[in-house]
């Protein structure tokens, strides 16, 4: 039987994570999820209609930001800001959100496509989702696994996307 | 005494006397326009305002611009909106792009789609259309008239006395020609809207770009290429790009073609002497004229003109009135294939006036005027005049039948 990483444990960490998050260092997102329903799509893939996405929700969420720089592209001066958004995977469930590439997250005026989610920040190693179980829900070497480990957050990386694009809010003149 | 030393000719001297005119009326080509070493014909700009005529570089380039901003006027759909593309040239200075192009960035300073850059990548010259052979001495040119001038205000009175005044023209160096490649760069959010500017584009493609006003000149495009893919870690590049082919020409704006260049000179000009003839009561007068730009005749000796010139007229002998004003009109006879004879002799002029000779008449041959450069002789001998022709000049032989007309100082008509 695992010793360490127990739902008292999670609980702690959970607490203190939020009250991290929410209270000491205050960082706030909206994320913005794609409608895939409603969203037209073309022969090529592409909304050129218009995307449509589900309401906004605001998120707590840890924002590393990397430098900005203007690179050259096709014969002008480009733009480009990659970021990490971390969120607190509870914060996501409570929710009902699952970040997928593609999905925009506004932040400071910018908005940012997802180019890559990464969900593998195991407390302890272990995720409780996945307890290995037999065929009788049991785990042969570790009873009770299900209640060790903790799946701590979804860490989102992110290039920045020009306002206009999304139709979100009016940019161009 | 020594001698003078003798003054080299130039290269353009030594050039003109080997040339042989096709046409020797009309004279060495290369004189048309006159030498520039020629400071008596050189001739000031001060006061003008015409501009020197020049195309640059630039005005290929804004030409594009025009076409493109006026004519071709792309748009892409975005977003429910109709969204004219903005056109740049290429590799601006960075705080013109990033500054004053801010408009076309979002609040992060992104570029925002549709845009159009484009940028010229070379120039290669075209020898195959014209050539002005030489810079240091420019020997093809291109003449343009300036309608009225100083010299050549319009004038109603000139326009009904047939005065032609002096003209002043223009002449500007055949153009280099050149083909300018310009390389161009759509770039889109989506494939939907990068497919209508390159259909503008294509569709204007082998038509002559820029602004009706001032220069166009022929674009054309023989392929785009199009690159639609995803970056790891940045935005979905949806992009055309396709190379335009321009067929330019340069006049440029430089010192050494003010100084080699002629750029502006005068018709060459005459002034006729003849005479016209009035009758008042009582007495006869003769004025003269002088006009400019007709057919030269001969000069009369001012001592048949008393008191005649410019400013005026005086008296005159009837007989020579008469002689002055008698013409008569005779056919002949075809003798042979070069030989007319008019079975007439010529007036007896009175005193100081110069004998007839064949000048004094004008041939037709079956309507048509025999040159005077075709006449090899005409004569008279008892009674009969001669006319032998040069069969060669004229172009054809004479033969029985011909109706010959002749008109001038016989003693009498038909």
């Amino acid at each position: 039987m695992a010793l360490f990483g127990s739902s008292r444990d999670i609980s702690l960490f959970r607490n203190i994570s939020r009250e991290l998050m929410a209270d000491i260092i205050s960082q706030e997102v909206v994320f913005y999820k794609c409608n895939i329903t409603d969203t037209k799509v073309n022969m090529y893939g592409e909304a050129s209609s218009g995307r449509v996405f589900e309401e906004p929700i605001l998120l707590n969420s840890l924002v590393e930001r990397n430098d900005q720089t203007s690179p050259i592209q096709d014969e002008e001066v480009g733009f480009a800001w990659p970021i990490t958004f971390r969120f607190l995977r509870d914060d996501l469930v409570d929710a009902n959100l699952v970040p997928e590439v593609g999905d925009f997250v506004m932040w400071n005026e910018g908005y940012w496509e997802i180019d890559n989610t990464n969900a593998n920040q195991y407390f302890v190693g272990k995720n409780p989702d996945y307890p290995y179980y037999d065929s009788n829900g049991n785990n042969p070497l570790n009873p009770g696994l299900e209640e060790f480990g903790y799946n701590v957050s979804i860490i989102c990386t992110a290039h920045y996307v020009p306002a206009d694009r999304l139709n979100i809010i009016k940019q161009r003149l | 005494m020594a001698g003078r030393k003798p003054i080299p000719k130039t290269q353009k001297e030594i050039s003109n006397s080997f040339v042989v005119p096709y046409d020797v009326t009309q004279g060495n080509p290369n004189d048309a326009v006159p030498s520039t070493k020629n400071r008596a014909l050189q001739q000031s700009w001060k006061g003008d305002t015409t501009k020197p005529f020049s195309i640059s570089i630039q005005d290929i380039d804004e030409a594009i611009f025009y076409y493109l901003e006026n004519v071709i006027k792309p748009t892409v759909k975005h977003n429910g909106e109709i969204l004219p593309v903005p056109v740049l040239y290429g590799s601006p200075e960075k705080w013109k792009s990033y500054q004053k192009d801010g408009y076309l960035r979002d609040l992060k300073g992104s570029l925002m789609a549709p845009l159009i850059v484009f940028k010229r990548e070379s120039m290669d010259k075209n020898r195959t259309i014209a050539n002005k052979l030489d810079a240091n001495n420019p020997h093809n040119y291109g003449v343009f008239q300036k309608n009225y001038s100083a010299k050549n205000a319009y004038s109603r009175f000139d326009l009904l006395n047939n005065r032609i005044p002096e003209k002043q023209y223009y002449a500007v160096v055949v153009p280099d020609y050149v083909t300018v490649t310009y390389t161009f760069i759509i770039f889109t959010y989506y494939v939907e809207q990068l497919n209508g500017i390159v259909e503008a584009m294509n569709y204007a493609s082998d038509a002559y770009w820029g602004d009706p006003e001032r220069f166009k000149f022929k674009a054309s495009i023989d392929s785009f290429g199009f690159q639609t893919q995803l970056e790891e870690s940045a935005e979905r590049v949806v992009r055309s790009t396709f190379t335009l082919k321009l067929n330019g020409h340069i006049i440029p704006d430089v010192i050494q073609k003010d100084t080699t260049a002629i750029s502006k000179f005068n018709n060459k000009t005459k002034t006729t002497l003849f005479f016209e003839t009035i009758n008042s009561p009582g007495t006869t007068s003769m004025i003269s004229s002088a006009r400019s730009s007709l057919p030269s005749t001969t000069f009369i000796d001012s001592n048949l003109v008393p008191g005649g010139g410019s400013s005026g007229g005086g008296s005159v002998d009837p007989s020579v009135f008469t002689y002055l004003i008698s013409n008569f009109q005779k056919t002949g006879t075809v003798t042979n294939s070069t030989t007319v004879t008019f079975n007439v002799g010529w007036l007896t002029p009175p005193a100081s006036i110069p004998p007839p000779d064949v000048n004094s008449f004008t041939f037709f041959c079956n309507g048509s005027l025999i040159e005077k450069s075709a006449i090899t002789s005409f004569t008279q001998a008892a009674g009969v005049s001669t006319l032998v022709v040069n069969t060669t000049s004229l172009g054809y032989i004479l033969a029985v039948g011909d109706e010959i007309v002749g008109i001038g100082k016989f003693e009498s008509g038909d």
